[in-house]
């Protein structure tokens, strides 16, 4: 069994920011996976819809679920990170200081999202980034 | 289960307010009227205070259950310091309660005030981020939306029900009877309390016997009476959202107040950005118990009455009030019977390819919908609806919008 959700996500748009991952929960708990496993999810799921958000020219979060397998897709158009290795570190962060006042920006984003995640794996140019995350269901 | 909250089908028009004012989806329209859907209701009231044909129909315990008991008592909720500015017209309530055949009256103060410092030796024992509600709204809300917060949630028991437990020691030893002799009364000052004494939240028995409705018990003016009364001071401000804020050493407190608020805090905790928080004091009701339902006082004005209140109560026979009862119930009592379980009621099926079949089904009946939310066909969205058309309990020629079209 499969099934697919995809949601558009502005760069810049703070006011709806988190929203389609809210969404995600929701569908998951009505799909009936663990809270455990929902709650892993929709935090990498919030993380990379704010990278979208905060880095990104705008871009897709995808959520597709088949048979045991459930994966989570956020697919950008561009700027592309400069260097994958630093992204990845703890702390660090390109954000600007007006993103860091809202309370965004804390360089925690992608190490959460691998931290979160049974397979981890990214890919960027200046055309965009991709990076893709998957859960096994048990 | 036998929801509490009754619909005069007669006053209904099936308006849809109350079921867009539901932050759970908990409300249907059908054939003109309200229908609830209990397992998804957190008893948050908002459809009672949305309802403009005074439709929903709460009704408080009958006055002829005090004669079960040989000893009646009755508790008075911590909001209602936000009716009186003096100790002389806290004296006329109690004096219409006696007139209403109660022995006894007793304010939650003393509770709260005990419970504050339980809940502050309590946040000492580790790190973890504590949810503090007294609002069985918000403790549902966790169970149906954030169930992998319930370890955050302190067990505390709701004060109503450690009072009622408090209380019963103490007539029991003052009048030399049986506790099962005695009958404790609550006034409550909203649904959510209402039904958790009524549906057992966290035990398997409430110590409490009846409950009336505020607003049912004090219609009429209240007159000043000097009496002799004894309120816990550091109690009284927990009737309005913010008391840990200023009251205690901890700086690290979050209070929030109303249900969708509430809810996007409760987000934040679970998304892990607030680690750095200990506390989180969260009420269902806009300006936290005072903000009651069932309250008779604009909640604002109630805020300030409190502060009045409390400007005239001697802080030493209140300290020793406080001191006196500090040991009598055992630490057990102090905390839920049952752990808070997880409730699932948005779940598609027990089997997962069951619900992704049902969720594909959903998306492709949504796609047909308008997709403006108009509710006209008695879903709360047309999402809802598209779920109620799956759940085969409504069908797609219920919305108005494509029957428009034809």
């Amino acid at each position: 069994m499969n099934i697919k959700f995809e949601f558009d996500i502005y760069h810049d748009d703070y006011q709806r920011a988190g929203s389609a991952s809210s969404e995600i929960k929701k569908y998951l708990a009505q799909i009936g996976l663990s809270p455990k496993l929902i709650r892993k999810i929709v935090i990498s799921s919030y993380e990379a819809e704010m990278n979208v958000v905060i880095h990104s020219f705008g871009g897709k979060l995808k959520i597709e679920i088949e048979d045991n397998h459930i994966s989570l897709t956020s697919v950008d158009t561009g700027p592309g990170i400069e260097n994958i290795d630093l992204a990845l570190t703890e702390g660090y962060s390109t954000a600007s200081q007006k993103v860091r006042e809202m309370g965004f920006g804390a360089g925690m984003g992608l190490p959460n999202m691998k931290k979160n995640s049974d397979t981890f794996e990214i890919e960027s140019s200046p055309k965009g980034s991709i990076v893709k995350l998957s859960w096994v269901i048990v | 289960m036998k929801h509490i909250v009754d619909i005069h089908v007669d006053r209904c028009i099936g308006c849809t307010r109350c079921m867009r004012a539901c932050p759970t989806e908990a409300i249907r329209i059908k054939n003109g009227k309200a229908h609830l859907l209990n397992e998804r209701c957190i008893f948050c009231g908002n459809c009672i205070i949305n309802c403009h044909k005074s439709a929903y129909k709460v009704s408080g315990d009958s006055f002829a259950n005090l004669n079960k008991h040989k000893i009646s008592i009755v508790i008075l909720p911590i909001s209602i310091f936000g009716m009186v500015t003096s100790m002389e017209e806290l004296g006329g309530i109690y004096q219409i309660l006696y007139n209403y055949g109660f022995d006894e009256v007793y304010d939650l103060s003393l509770v709260t005030a005990l419970l504050k410092e339980k809940i502050n030796e309590f946040l000492k024992r580790d790190d973890k981020t504590y949810i503090l509600s007294q609002c069985p709204s918000v403790i549902r809300l966790i169970q149906l939306k954030y169930p992998s917060l319930l370890p955050n949630l302190l067990p505390f028991d709701f004060p109503f029900e450690i009072g009622a437990k408090l209380v019963r020691k103490i007539a029991s030893e003052k009048y030399q009877v049986k506790e099962e002799d005695i009958g404790i009364s609550y006034v409550s000052e909203c649904l959510s309390n209402f039904i958790a004494i009524k549906e057992q939240l966290g035990k398997s028995q409430s110590s409490i016997d009846n409950v009336f409705l505020l607003n049912d018990l004090f219609r009429n003016s209240i007159e000043s009476k000097d009496m002799e009364i004894q309120v816990a001071k550091k109690g009284v401000q927990f009737a309005k959202v913010g008391t840990f804020d200023c009251m205690t050493s901890l700086h690290k407190v979050i209070s929030v107040d109303g249900i969708k608020q509430v809810d996007e805090v409760l987000e934040k905790v679970y998304l892990n950005k607030l680690t750095n928080i200990k506390l989180i004091e969260a009420y269902s009701c806009i300006g936290g118990c005072v903000g009651g339902n069932f309250t008779l006082e604009n909640t604002y004005v109630s805020k300030w009455k409190i502060n009045q209140f409390c400007d005239k109560i001697d802080d030493g026979s209140s300290d020793k009030l406080v001191k006196r009862y500090r040991g009598l119930l055992k630490d057990q009592e102090w905390f839920f019977e049952n752990a808070l379980k997880p409730q699932a009621p948005y779940k598609l099926s027990d089997d997962l390819n069951q619900s992704i079949i049902k969720m594909n089904k959903i998306n492709e009946i949504l796609k047909q919908l308008p997709n403006i939310d108009c509710c006209a066909c008695g879903s709360p969205s047309c999402r809802a609806l598209a779920e109620d058309v799956v759940n085969q309990v409504k069908t797609i020629n219920d919305c108005c919008m494509l029957k428009k079209e034809e």
